[in-house]
């Protein structure tokens, strides 16, 4: 990949705007030496958030104001109060209603995240995620291949079983939930010399090494119900040691220079007070997405809003019940509104990344041209793990085409991941228990 | 028909082909083969190749498929004419539930092997404290919670551990952030030490401006920095201070809403910034004292520290002691320096007079107040207990000797910047570490990487701190290694491997000196030795880490963690201390009947409660002297000893709000009888609207009353509803609480509380009718105590071995039962039967 950004590009931003034009910084429109235009690369990002979506039954009070699908199929659908944020967006988006993992259904919805994203039978071993599949695709182009992030700071849940990013041998993927953590690990400088950032990075492989001839000693002992967890160890060994190799082929490269003013969020949204915060804090998380995107130092991000579990409950900011206690308010005529204004605020969120990408060109068009988000769970009515709330934003110059809600009853959200894969050349016919692909997603 | 299964006395369960063939294949061919058979398969599914045996079969999707559809009511369709009759479907549910939860035992056993696990957190932050002789680093920092075992809730499981990228990096961070502290170079570094007293008529620098009235103190300052302290900058107090009978008297301070004082009380001493003295070391406080109580009033003396410059930058807690000796003692207080982390900010020392339980005490008596004395001039009067300070130091940084005794232990006499030593040292600590003497190879591998490292490194101690945290990271350390090979039979652990199991599972931590030499003599593996070690650490102060670490696990109480009472419905107690102290109390209660080695019996019904002064407070009983948990007799209290009467067991199955009876039967079932209700279906249906208006009960009758929802209901409710007479506090109640809210013309909220009966009457499945929960207490402690015993068998051996128990350990089970059986059936003789016992011993 041509990288022609200048070292010295410093890109303004707050919250709000990045002052360059980014596709004449990557070079991705081509430049004055007469190199032609390269084509901007393909981004993905996934966001959810966890204890289902309100879905109010038909001839409800609030059927039509307060419901996560619209509740019209085809292209005369109208947005609920819910997707207000995107409004905008309305025809650069697809619904798709009634689809899940067949495979996950032997869990209950607060039990399967880890399979959101992999198709994998729960309570069992996983398998590849979707982001990890498209990142280590790319992996040797950027800086970070994937971005996995979190909104709760609790430790449980950026860990197994309520991950959602798996690698290739099922193993959870950590997830961050300080975005200045994140800002720092994309675009932060080493105050230290290069050759003493090697010097370091040096050290840390002979540490490795010695770890890595002490677990072989002990695994050659093991028999093999032992050795499943030594693997465990082995795998973290191999994968520290790439992350030094990556660390190290980037320290002569030239990196992007970004001013964005991040916040630190060191325990998630536990460290916010109010609804300003909270909001203030998603979006330094969906700023510093857009900064990786737009720098090219990043390919994909999984953003978990809010994780399948009561805790922190940041529902509780915008003056509402606990995120559970929402979801089973049944007896309260405000039931679903209630629900609605939860949902609400987690749409808000895609809408702000979809807003920012499409404000940052590149190439022919925009970053979010070239991005698909997608937005949803695998919880969508109470404890209920069918009918998967799934939102498809952006992503046209990879071929999907939009402003439909499409239905597919007893449908498999494996064919949604899989058919989306081929917008990044990879073709997976099986990825995640897939069966066929939806060949509406690409026709008008 | 489960228990009988579960308690057989060997190895594999059958498959339940009776029932199957007696009631589940009739109701298949009647209603579901139409559809589901050889000549048409709608959704591509059949009933009829559906493999009986679901615990060897090869068709447990099948059949998961097959509960899914049917507990919803999804299958067969509900206008399909032919439909199962509501019995019919229970027997298919019960049976397929029994069936899969078989399955799921059998296709997850190891054969009672386990997985070789690695420590936990709590074990790897107790061992790095103690291998390191470090308190002053957070090993825990950045270890990544462990998961729960989804049927025990237990941390410790081997199958449920993960180990990745994090636990990598952190292991190797805090490794070398502990040795950085226990190993240290050059001279001790440079500090102060302050002392005060009070000294009638002696002048000094006491800041006067803040109203300082008195000059009678003495406050004295020996530096031990390169550069001299200007008098300004001398360390001074701020405040009023009074002297009574030749000491410093501190008036009690109160706290506000948020726990943090902020009115009265106490010395506030305001050092530094000295940018001479590092931050590293300890802060020591040392102060002499002696109390007065007044009636159950006992004054406590409690230290914080806080940045100088603003009232709200944050106030660290640094210790908090009661004081009830007349004659002047010395109370020690240390904290890490280094938490302190803004070295251009001078620090401020609070030392107070506090009373830990006077928040709750001064809320309520304002509520009375309020009520009963309109007339703000009356008051009550109120006692007035007295803390004398006779003198205090502070010392920064601390150290009790230099080189510090972390130093010393690792070190020893050897020279670090000799290649003998070295391998000494490192022959010492690594034995230590994994648990074992490390052969030649091991030592001379690191030896090498010292010497590679000593290259790069400025020192010698440097080098040994990098290369010692190696072997902190090495798998050797982190897990517990009990080598076997695949298809080998049970064999018995060596000394070492049993030594590990042993201390980690008694004291939850490395095994000390006295068991390493146990090993080293050899007779750790015999019956005497065993025992020996085993009463010895059970005495041990540190086998608190056991009983109370079980105490947790087995009752599930990091559930309370989930769960915080609402104080706008329970008044008058201070919500955050309360929930501490209920936890406090369940573990200390398991830990008193385990220590007295009281039958099991007793965990159900002691006649006898443990309780601190805040427990005895909450109860409405005479407080009981001193901080600590002590037993006081149930008569006469108007509450009953035992676990179902725990407040943290009522609070932690509760909303905050609300009893919650489901929760309270699931645990119960769960945690005390090893028989979980099966997991709520998908999309559980929500109660519908027009149940709304009945009470709890009622709608609990009227959910069960749905055919989706009784099978499991019926099993669940019952256990429940006697808990009902019991609050989300822990207080008995006659009716329970609820609230809503009225909105007037502005638009204002008003809250309305009302009361609402209760029902705790209950008719259990086997048929017993219970009232209350003296019944259901009398129930568990009859016919189910069999099965009680049994669950804290298996349990406790979880907890000890690390893993959940399988079929292939019944055998084993049942002799240890056997033998706490024949030990006299002790809770504490069930510990020793099992640590004794080839379950233990062999792997």
């Amino acid at each position: 990949m041509t990288f022609r950004i200048d070292r010295r590009t410093v890109l303004k931003s707050a919250a709000a705007t990045i002052a360059l034009p980014l596709l004449d910084a990557m070079g991705w429109a081509g430049d004055a030496a007469g190199n032609g235009p390269v084509k901007p690369p393909a981004r993905f990002v996934s966001m959810n958030y966890g204890v289902g979506v309100p879905l109010p039954p038909p001839g409800h009070a609030h059927r039509d104001t307060w419901s996560w699908f619209p509740t019209q199929t085809g292209r005369d659908y109208v947005l609920s109060e819910i997707h207000r944020a995107l409004a905008p967006f309305r025809d650069r988006l697809t619904f798709i209603s009634g689809t899940d993992h067949h495979l996950a259904r032997i869990a209950d919805g607060h039990s399967c995240t880890a399979q959101w994203l992999t198709g994998a039978r729960p309570f069992g071993k996983n398998s590849i995620s979707i982001d990890s599949l498209i990142a280590d695709r790319t992996a040797q182009e950027v800086f970070q291949p994937s971005l996995v992030l979190t909104g709760s700071g609790s430790p449980e849940n950026t860990n197994q079983p309520r991950a959602r990013t798996f690698d290739a041998r099922g193993q959870a993927v950590p997830a961050q939930c300080d975005p200045r953590k994140t800002f720092e690990l994309l675009f932060g400088r080493d105050a230290k010399s290069i050759e003493r950032q090697r010097a370091v990075l040096a050290q840390e492989h002979s540490v490795l090494d010695l770890n890595l001839s002490q677990a072989k000693a002990l695994y050659a002992q093991l028999g093999s119900t032992d050795r499943q967890n030594m693997d465990q160890h082995l795998e973290a060994i191999r994968a520290s040691e790439k992350n030094l190799i990556r660390a190290e082929s980037w320290l002569d490269k030239p990196r992007p220079t970004v001013d964005a003013k991040v916040d630190a969020w060191t325990s998630g949204y536990g460290t916010c007070k109010d609804r300003v915060q909270l909001e203030r804090f998603y979006a330094n998380h969906v700023e510093t997405i857009a900064l990786a995107f737009a720098t090219d130092s990043s390919r994909t991000a999984q953003f978990t809003l809010m994780p399948e579990s009561n805790h922190g409950s940041p529902s509780s900011l915008l003056g509402l019940m606990d995120n559970h206690g929402i979801s089973h308010d049944s007896g309260n005529p405000d039931y679903y509104k209630n629900w609605g204004l939860w949902a609400q605020c987690m749409s808000d969120q895609v809408g702000l990344l979809a807003k920012r990408l499409s404000e940052l060109k590149e190439g022919d068009g925009t970053v979010l041209d070239h991005t698909i988000i997608l937005f949803g769970s695998q919880t969508s009515d109470v404890h209920w793990n069918r009918n998967y709330p799934t939102l498809l934003v952006g992503g046209e110059k990879l071929g999907l085409k939009h402003g439909r809600h499409l239905r597919y009853p007893d449908g498999n959200f494996g064919n949604v991941l899989a058919t989306l894969l081929t917008c990044y050349g990879i073709d997976e016919p099986r990825f995640a228990n897939a069966d066929g692909k939806i060949a509406e997603l690409f026709t008008a | 028909m489960m228990a009988a299964v579960l308690t057989a006395a060997a190895g594999e369960p059958t498959a339940d082909l009776a029932t199957y063939q007696q009631h589940i294949k009739p109701m298949l061919d009647r209603t579901c083969a139409e559809c589901h058979s050889a000549k048409v398969q709608k959704g591509n599914f059949r009933v009829d190749t559906l493999d009986p045996d679901i615990v060897h079969g090869k068709t447990l999707h099948g059949w998961e498929e097959v509960l899914n559809k049917t507990q919803v009511l999804e299958m067969p369709p509900p206008k399909h004419a032919i439909q199962p009759t509501s019995d019919e479907r229970q027997k298919l549910l019960s049976w397929l539930r029994q069936e899969l939860r078989l399955a799921a035992k059998v296709h997850s056993s190891t054969g009672g092997q386990g997985a070789m696990r690695r420590l936990t957190r709590t074990e790897y932050v107790q061992s790095m404290k103690d291998l390191l002789g470090v308190t002053i680093v957070d090993f825990g920092q950045g270890f990544p919670e462990e998961n729960r075992n989804r049927e025990t809730g237990f941390a410790n499981d081997s199958r449920e551990m993960s180990f990745n990228t994090t636990h990598l990096a952190v292991l190797l961070d805090r490794a070398r952030a502990g040795l950085a502290e226990a190993l240290v170079t050059g001279n001790k570094p440079p500090g102060m030490k302050a002392s005060l007293k009070a000294a009638p008529g002696h002048i000094n620098n006491v800041d006067k401006r803040k109203g300082g009235p008195t000059d009678d103190v003495l406050l004295s300052t020996v530096f031990d920095l390169p550069t001299k302290v200007p008098a300004h900058e001398l360390p001074h107090l701020n405040g009023p201070i009074s002297i009574l009978d030749g000491a410093i008297s501190l008036p009690r301070g109160y706290r506000d809403m948020n726990g943090a004082y902020t009115h009265g009380g106490g010395i506030r001493w305001h050092i530094g910034p000295y940018k001479d003295i590092p931050r590293t070391g300890e802060l020591r406080v040392v102060a002499k004292v002696s109390g007065r109580p007044d009636g159950d009033q006992v004054p406590h003396v409690r230290v914080d520290i806080g940045y100088l410059g603003s009232l709200m930058s944050p106030h660290l807690f640094v210790g908090q002691t009661l004081v009830t000796s007349a004659t002047p003692v010395e109370i020690e207080f240390r904290m890490p320096w280094q938490l302190l982390a803004q070295p251009d900010l001078g620090n401020v020392i609070f030392i107070r007079h506090t009373e830990p339980d006077l928040l709750m005490e001064a809320m309520a008596t304002r509520a009375m107040e309020a009520r009963y004395l309109p007339d703000p001039k009356v008051k009550i009067a109120k006692p007035n207990p007295v803390l004398l300070l006779h003198e205090v130091t502070v010392e920064l940084p601390y150290y009790e000797s230099w080189p510090p005794p972390s130093h010393v232990s690792i070190v020893g006499s050897d020279s670090v910047d000799d290649a003998e030593g070295i391998k000494r040292i490192l022959a010492r600590f690594m034995q230590r570490a994994w648990r074992r003497p490390p052969i030649a190879d091991e030592i001379a591998t690191y030896a090498e990487f010292h010497l590679r490292t000593r290259a790069k490194q400025p020192g010698p101690v440097e080098a040994l701190r990098e290369t010692l945290a190696n072997v902190l990271i090495a798998p050797q350390f982190i897990y517990f290694t009990e080598p076997i090979r695949d298809g080998a039979q049970r064999s018995p652990l060596n000394a070492w491997a049993l030594a590990s199991r042993l201390a980690y599972g008694l004291t939850g931590t490395l095994p000390d000196s006295a068991l390493q030499a146990a090993c080293e003599k050899g007779d750790l593996t015999s019956d005497a030795g065993l025992r020996r070690e085993a009463e010895r650490l059970l005495a041990d102060p540190r086998s608190d880490r056991l009983l109370l670490g079980f105490a947790d696990a087995y009752l599930g109480l990091q559930a309370l963690d989930g769960v915080n009472i609402n104080p706008e419905f329970f008044t008058a107690v201070e919500p955050g201390p309360l929930k501490d102290a209920m936890r406090d109390e369940a573990r200390h209660f398991l830990a008193t009947v385990f220590r007295k080695n009281l039958p099991s019996a007793s965990l159900i019904n002691a006649d006898f409660l443990v309780v601190d002064r805040r427990m005895a407070r909450h109860y409405g009983i005479p407080l009981v002297p001193g901080n600590d948990f002590v037993a006081v007799p149930a008569a006469g209290s108007g509450r009953q000893g035992g676990i179902l009467h725990l407040s943290a067991v009522h609070l932690m199955n509760s909303t905050g709000e609300h009893s919650h009876p489901i929760k309270r039967a699931v645990w119960f079932r769960r945690n005390l009888l090893d028989q979980p209700p099966g997991d709520p279906p998908p999309a559980v249906p929500s109660v519908p609207e027009d149940f709304s208006g009945l009470s709890l009960t009622q709608r609990l009758i009227a959910h069960r009353n749905k055919d989706a929802c009784r099978d499991c209901h019926a099993s669940i409710d019952p256990y429940g509803l006697p808990f009902e007479g019991y609050d989300p506090t822990g207080l008995p109640r006659n009716e329970a609480k609820g609230r809503y809210f009225v909105f007037d013309m502005a638009g204002g909220r008003h809250t309305v509380w009302t009361g609402q009966a209760i029902e705790c009457t209950s008719t259990l499945p086997d048929g017993t009718a219970v009232t209350g929960l003296d019944d259901l207490r009398a129930y568990l402690g009859g016919a189910t105590k069999e099965r009680f015993d049994r669950t804290l068998l298996n349990r406790l051996a979880s907890y000890l071995l690390g893993r959940t128990m399988e079929f292939s350990d019944q055998p084993l089970l049942d002799d240890v039962a056997k033998r706490w059986t024949d030990a006299g059936g002790g809770t504490r003789d069930l510990v020793l039967a099992l640590v004794l016992s080839p379950l233990f011993r062999t792997r």
